[in-house]
């Protein structure tokens, strides 16, 4: 039988094998990688923004900045299909779409001066594709906002102990930001107060839950929302982001380790069916969906724009990119395949403890819906993980949970934060036709700019079931990928030409994804037919999914002098 | 009002009302009682030479006892100042790739406000060396710039206060870096450039805060109780009209209207009982007279009514 | 011999780049919003220079020679026109 042992090995094989032979040809036969040529960091060195820097450095960056709380999540929910099909996507979708896309986004933004994959879009396509990507982007942040929102709240609502800790986490991290920037105390001296005031932190949480409902966590959630969104970047988001490094990288490193060892039986199912409930509880069909379900940690549209900003500008030498970009990527996939091999393990044993009736033949019709309302969409995880570190090192099951569930909180926590802000950001860039008139003037004030967004997205997440908006939400990602992916195709085929049949190694992936979304969403419309809100979004963004394929052709037909940079 | 107590005075109202006229007489008039005075034009249309009839150039002159004068260019002061811009890009130039500077020259020259800078920091200038001095009287340009150079100071300080602000954000941030990462460097085009993240290191904010001073003490004269501004106008309903929504503008920055000279009455007329109703300051009425005055005699017998 | 101490200098400067990664972390939005008040700060002294109708003053003339940082976070701004990009990129949204 299958053990958790060996699939973690499984994982670290291939994604090992698969960097060495198929990532070094990609570096060596599409990007052509050449290490004597000057990168951005070197061009236009400023000794601040444009530094070269250890690829170590970069790696580590960028691995924590891509990684939040969806590689998490998604699998969890693919779990529905059994965990054989969506770890076959953590590990070749990954391998050969998103680690792809991941890297090809970095490259081709570090020969485009460090530019970003919108502004790229803008040029090598069309100045349409550039704006409607401004559009899109308010779009897929107030799914993002939904989405998350309502992880949160389903954990505080199920665990108040993570809610008092996750309190006190953002206490913490105030405090800590107070320490390092305004004290300016040591840099040590307040990442190691800064841990173990965290640690006592879970530890209060046991002591003093803070028990809420759903909905009531909700409400706070779209205050905390729009207060913090306004906060200066130093006082809690620029710590708390800082500290999560570490939970990230605890829970990573703890988790495979854990699960290295146990070598216990993988007891959940391997495959379900085809179309097990997952989507709004409906049947799914495994292909076109599961991109809807599973997204970081396997393909991440979002991942795009963290190499094109402070990564590309800071690559030391074009060869470092493939650890960055396409290992940061692997990363991910291996964290996602944690997190399907502890459901996959202990699933089972979880279930039973809240007190479901689930068996290996039942998973497939009851799981997705189950572990929304009965377990937790992140507590099947997190209590499953636990048990997980319970077995290899004896960590109580409750601490391991809050730990777990605090690691998916306090990064979901962040999302919120910063989706708030960008969508603030973005709502003033389009409603700039506007200026001049009152209604400009009421919808530019920082604080309606904020509400807009946050209200609308606790509002989704109150009306809408979570495997409604969840899906949504990763559609939107994938449609960001999509363009990022049909960007660097287009660059690569146009630009870089690669040698002989390598070109397919970025065209099929690319055409693949647009179809395997653009089904899936047409499939999510017409079959789940979730709100009119929640239509209008994706159809919105289906159009401009249509608009985006006719500008690629139109770009795939012209010469390549018409290109900016060649 | 005791029009010798003042040791600043500007005298303001529209073209052709008698400006000039009124300020000569007003510096000669104290010159002869024996004050110290210099008497300045700061109107484009310069006519003081022509008024008291003696050479009157860009440098200070010495034109009789007592009496020195000055007609400020502000051409050359703006080309002053352009000289001084082109040299500050040129070092600036050194490190930036491509500065539009013809652009910025043309900017330089005709935006809007370029005008009234050049006047104040004129003002500035001149009012360092009033120990040198007594009093000094300012002849100024049309009503509307010179109410614009009037309201500039505190203007000027509501936009350096920011400014100084947005700076101390701007170094604080710095520190918090240095204070993790190490000093840090801005390197372009080969020269290497520390960020200042210090106030003590940081010229930028030295300048901000030094102009700021300078701006303060400006206003400060300028609202002071040893200024005074004095009104000209004509007697008819347009001179009127303007120097009262002048009075109202000056109301609001807190600039002293002390007097008003009625300049050119003929015969009396309703205008007048407005006039001296609507200014709460004293009022002296002055009859037209057939010849000009022209000529430093001339102009002190025309100041008796003044004083 | 020669190739254990070659893997062990290789792991121990990839652990040495990657717990620099935290430094990083713990700074990129400050990093971010101080690239924002240097623009601003240039902006309202310098607008001019990109074509704001912001008019030079004496003040500008003076502090102008210090500028250089600020002016080029401007420029650059200016140039490439890709704020959004930017900011995008630091948001955890993963």
């Amino acid at each position: 039988m299958m053990t958790s042992t060996l699939v973690i090995l499984m994982a670290a094989v291939i994604y090992l094998a698969m960097y060495f032979t198929y990532g070094k040809s990609l570096e060596k036969r599409v990007v052509k990688a050449d290490p004597s040529r000057a990168t951005p960091a070197h061009k236009f060195y400023d000794g601040v923004d444009y530094v070269p820097a250890h690829p170590a450095v970069l790696y580590g960056h960028h691995f924590a900045s891509i990684s939040g709380a969806g590689p998490i999540v998604g699998p969890a929910v693919a779990m529905a299909w059994g965990w054989l099909p969506g770890l076959l996507w953590v590990w070749l979708g990954n391998v050969f779409i998103g680690a792809v896309h991941d890297y090809l986004a970095l490259m081709s933004s570090v020969r485009h001066d460090g530019k970003s994959v919108q502004w790229m879009a803008g040029n090598l396509m069309s100045k349409r594709t550039g704006f409607s990507f401004g559009l899109y982007i308010w779009f897929a942040l107030l799914l993002v906002l939904a989405a998350f929102m309502a992880v949160i709240a389903g954990i505080f609502s199920r665990a108040p102990e993570v809610a008092t800790a996750s309190l006190i986490f953002m206490v913490i991290a105030v405090f800590i930001g107070w320490l390092m920037y305004k004290v300016k105390l040591n840099f040590y001296a307040s990442t190691v107060i800064g841990l173990v005031l965290l640690v006592i932190g879970i530890w209060i949480g046991f002591k003093f839950p803070i028990k809420a409902s759903f909905q009531t966590w909700l409400l706070i959630l779209l205050v905390y929302s729009v207060i913090a969104s306004s906060l200066p970047v130093w006082v809690l988001l620029q710590p708390r982001d800082y500290l999560n490094a570490y939970i990230l990288w605890i829970g990573l490193i703890l988790g495979g380790i854990a699960f290295a060892i146990i070598g216990k039986d993988l007891t959940a199912p391997a495959i379900t069916s085809f179309s097990p409930n997952v989507i709004g509880g409906k049947a799914s069909p495994f292909w076109p969906t599961i991109p809807l379900v599973i997204a970081c940690g396997s393909l991440s549209g979002f991942h795009s724009v963290v190499g094109s900003g402070t990564t590309s500008k800071q690559l030391d030498n074009e060869l470092h990119g493939l650890m960055v970009g396409y290992g940061g990527m692997f990363t991910e996939g291996f964290l996602s395949t944690i997190v399907i091999v502890s459901i996959a393990v202990y699933g089972l044993t979880v279930f039973s403890e809240a007190g479901v009736n689930m068996t290996a033949e039942s998973w497939g019709a009851a799981y997705a819906i189950a572990a929304v309302k009965q377990v937790g969409k992140v507590g099947i995880f997190t209590k499953s993980y636990a048990h997980g570190l319970y077995d290899a090192f004896g960590i109580p099951v409750k601490l391991g949970n809050s730990f777990a569930s605090l690691w998916v909180a306090a990064f979901a926590l962040t999302t919120l934060d910063t989706a708030t802000r960008l969508a603030r950001f973005a709502f003033q860039e389009i409603i700039s036709p506007l200026e001049g008139s009152g209604a400009f003037n009421i919808l530019s004030n920082r604080w309606v700019a904020s509400l807009i967004p946050a209200a609308i997205g606790g509002w989704m997440a109150w009306a809408n079931n979570w495997l409604i908006i969840w899906p949504a939400f990763s559609g939107m990602n994938q449609l960001l990928a999509s363009i990022a992916l049909m960007t660097a195709a287009l660059w690569v085929i146009k630009v870089a030409k690669p040698s002989g049949a390598w070109r397919y190694a970025v065209l099929i992936p690319a055409l693949f994804l647009w179809i395997t979304v653009t089904a899936a969403i047409i499939w999510f419309l017409a079959v789940v037919r979730p709100s009119p809100e929640v239509s209008v979004i994706l159809g919105v963004s289906l159009v401009l999914n249509f608009l985006l394929f006719f500008d690629f052709a139109a770009a795939y037909r012209k010469p390549v002098e018409e290109y900016a940079y060649a | 009002m005791d029009i010798t107590q003042y040791k600043v005075m500007f005298l303001i109202g529209k073209g052709g009302v008698g400006k000039t006229t009124c300020s000569s007489a007003i510096a000669v008039g104290l010159a002869r009682k024996g004050f110290k005075t210099l008497v300045v034009s700061l109107d484009p249309a310069h006519n003081l030479g022509d008024v008291l009839m003696e050479e009157v150039g860009s440098r200070i002159k010495k034109i009789d006892e007592n009496l020195w004068a000055l007609e400020v260019d502000i051409d050359k002061m703006t080309l002053k100042y352009l000289q001084k811009l082109e040299n500050n890009l040129k070092s600036l130039y050194r490190y930036l790739t491509v500065i539009n500077l013809d652009k910025y020259f043309d900017v330089l020259r005709y935006s809007p406000g370029v005008e009234e800078y050049a006047l104040l920091e004129a003002i500035k200038e001149i009012l360092a060396k009033r120990n040198e001095y007594d009093v000094i009287i300012f002849d100024t340009p049309p009503t509307g710039l010179t109410l614009r150079v009037f309201a500039l100071p505190k203007t000027s300080l509501l936009w350096i206060e920011k400014l100084i602000e947005l700076r101390e954000k701007i170094l604080d941030r710095r520190l918090i870096l240095e204070n993790v990462h190490g000093e840090r460097y801005f390197v372009v085009d080969g020269e290497k450039m520390k960020l200042p993240a210090r106030e003590d290191e940081d010229k930028v904010i030295k300048e901000l805060k030094s102009y700021r001073t300078e701006i303060e003490e400006i206003n400060n004269i300028i609202t002071g109780n040893e200024t005074a501004v004095i009104a000209v106008l004509n007697p008819d309903e347009l001179s009127f009209l303007e120097m009262k929504r002048a009075a109202e503008v000056m109301n609001k920055f807190e600039i002293p209207l002390r007097m008003v000279i009625v300049n050119k009455v003929e015969s009396p007329k309703k205008i007048m009982k407005k006039i001296h109703d609507y200014f709460n300051v004293r009022v002296v009425e002055v009859q037209k007279r057939d010849t000009e005055v022209r000529g430093i005699n001339s102009l002190e017998e025309f100041s008796k009514s003044l004083l | 011999m020669h190739n254990l101490s070659f893997l062990f200098y290789r792991v121990s400067d990839f652990l040495k780049g990657f717990s620099a990664a935290f430094k990083t972390q713990s700074t990129e939005y400050i990093e971010f919003e101080l690239r924002e008040l240097e623009n601003a700060f240039a902006l309202l002294l310098m607008g001019s220079l990109i074509g704001l109708p912001a008019p030079p003053t004496p003040l500008t003339m003076r502090v102008m020679p210090y500028m250089a940082r600020e002016i080029y976070v401007m420029q650059r701004r200016a140039k490439t026109d890709d704020a959004m990009g930017e900011i995008a990129a630091l948001f955890d949204i993963g």
